[in-house]
């Protein structure tokens, strides 16, 4: 049944994606098959008489095979290993099995399709469910409130500005600044926050022109509230303002 | 060298005889194991050196053969596929044993030891003496090399099959197969060249 069982050449190699490289090479490799062919030479080889019957014995205790055998190996020894090696089996019998049984490759294609099926499942579940413990799911409640209006493009605009009110909303502080500006004529800049008090964020938004080095920095402190979209986050001034217009 | 035509019917009988197992004629079966028993168990022998352990061998294989026969994608000869299955099982068994190498004082044929002595070399028990070691290192320094080339130089060797139908039997382009070759024998000989840690 060996198609080849002459001595090795060195012309087998020819045609090898990595060539042979030099007569030293090629030598090396001969030398190597001499000796592989003197251990061939010396072996043992015949089998007993008896070794058929042997066989066929152990093979009396085997189930038959069937275009299903990728499944009874499964059945057999339920390992990771086995499963691998049936799916593998039944899909090489399915796609590249020409010449089988049209019932045999059928059955092992329905096979390796159960076998997608349940690993996109079980993978989608999985991802599902690690998505869900990690919050995911969570962070975007907030905007499934949205999405309602997000349907009608047309109201989709009527959003924004329920997003920028927040930030507008501190002009409600800006009407204070007439109180800011009493104290550019009382002369006192420093008396001038400390009557407004709280409010004293409230002139930096507007009446910075005379309070400069507490105005200033107020002004930078009025984008916070812009910066997170939230009033929550600064309830003094958006808080009222934000949700005024909001 | 069989010719390609002899070759063909026999390919042609073999899958008959397969398709006739797998129809249900479990004796069918008998038919492959008589044709390949003679070249499954020399292969087996070839790397364990012991005769009755590579008939064990040779029976395991025939059963898983016999086992996953709807597996079997009928490129190339079913002897190739078979070989590799018994190639694979045969270099597994040498791996986990203990190389042990058994000699005859009398230089007569052992087959209950590990590595039997061919009968006596010109009646020289030290020239087969240095034979079995020689051939126990050759059999270690192929169960060293690593996978593909320990299958590939196995096959070649050991089962004696073409380079095209070990293509055919592990899927591989030919000229992969080549290179696998080449690379294989190249380790084992250097391999040798340190000699093989038992």
């Amino acid at each position: 049944m060996t198609a080849d069982r002459g001595r090795f050449r060195s012309d087998e190699l020819s045609g090898a994606d990595e060539p042979v490289v030099g007569d030293a090479d090629m030598a090396r490799a001969l030398s190597a098959a001499r000796a592989l062919e003197g251990l061939t030479e010396r072996s043992p080889s015949d089998p007993g008489a008896d070794f058929v019957d042997r066989v066929m014995a152990a093979v009396e205790r085997e189930p038959a095979p069937s275009a299903t055998a990728a499944l009874a190996v499964v059945r057999g020894r339920p390992r990771l290993g086995t499963f691998a090696a049936s799916v593998r089996a039944a899909w090489a019998l399915a796609f590249a099995g020409v010449g089988r049984p049209i019932g045999a490759r059928a059955a092992a294609l329905g096979y390796v399709l159960v076998v997608a099926v349940l690993g996109a499942s079980l993978t989608g579940a999985a991802v599902y469910g690690a998505a869900g413990a990690l919050g995911l799911f969570d962070d975007r409640s907030p905007v499934p409130s949205e999405p309602a209006p997000t349907v009608d493009p047309s109201v989709g605009p009527t959003l924004e500005p329920s997003v920028m009110p927040t930030p507008s909303g501190s002009p409600g502080p800006t009407v204070e600044p007439s109180a800011t500006t009493e104290p550019d004529k009382t002369g006192a800049p420093s008396a001038s926050p400390g009557a407004s008090g709280a409010p004293s964020a409230s002139p930096g938004a507007s009446g910075a022109p005379t309070s400069d080095p507490s105005g200033t920095p107020e002004t930078s402190a009025s984008p916070d509230p812009s910066d997170s979209p939230e009033p929550s986050d600064t309830p003094d001034p958006s808080g009222s303002g934000g949700s005024g217009p909001g | 060298m069989a010719s390609r035509d002899m070759t063909g019917a026999a390919e042609a009988d073999e899958r008959a005889m397969v398709r006739a197992v797998l129809d249900g004629d479990r004796n069918a079966f008998r038919g492959l194991v008589e044709l390949e028993a003679a070249s499954v168990v020399r292969s087996c022998s070839r790397i364990l050196g012991d005769l009755h352990e590579a008939e064990d061998v040779a029976q395991e294989a025939f059963v898983i053969a016999f086992r996953s026969l709807a597996t079997w994608r009928g490129e190339g000869p079913f002897g190739a596929w078979l070989a590799r299955i018994a190639v694979r099982l045969a270099v597994r068994r040498a791996a986990a044993r203990r190389a042990v190498t058994w000699l005859d004082p009398g230089g007569g044929t052992r087959e209950d030891g590990a590595a039997g002595l061919p009968a006596a070399v010109g009646g020289d028990p030290v020239a087969a003496t240095l034979r079995a070691e020689r051939d126990t290192t050759v059999r270690s320094a192929v169960a060293r090399l690593d996978e593909p080339y320990r299958e590939v130089v196995a096959l070649r060797f050991f089962a004696e099959r073409s380079l095209q139908e070990i293509a055919d039997a592990t899927g591989r382009p030919l000229g992969t197969v080549k290179t696998h070759l080449h690379r294989g024998l190249a380790r084992l000989r250097a391999a040798l060249d340190e000699g093989v840690p038992r």
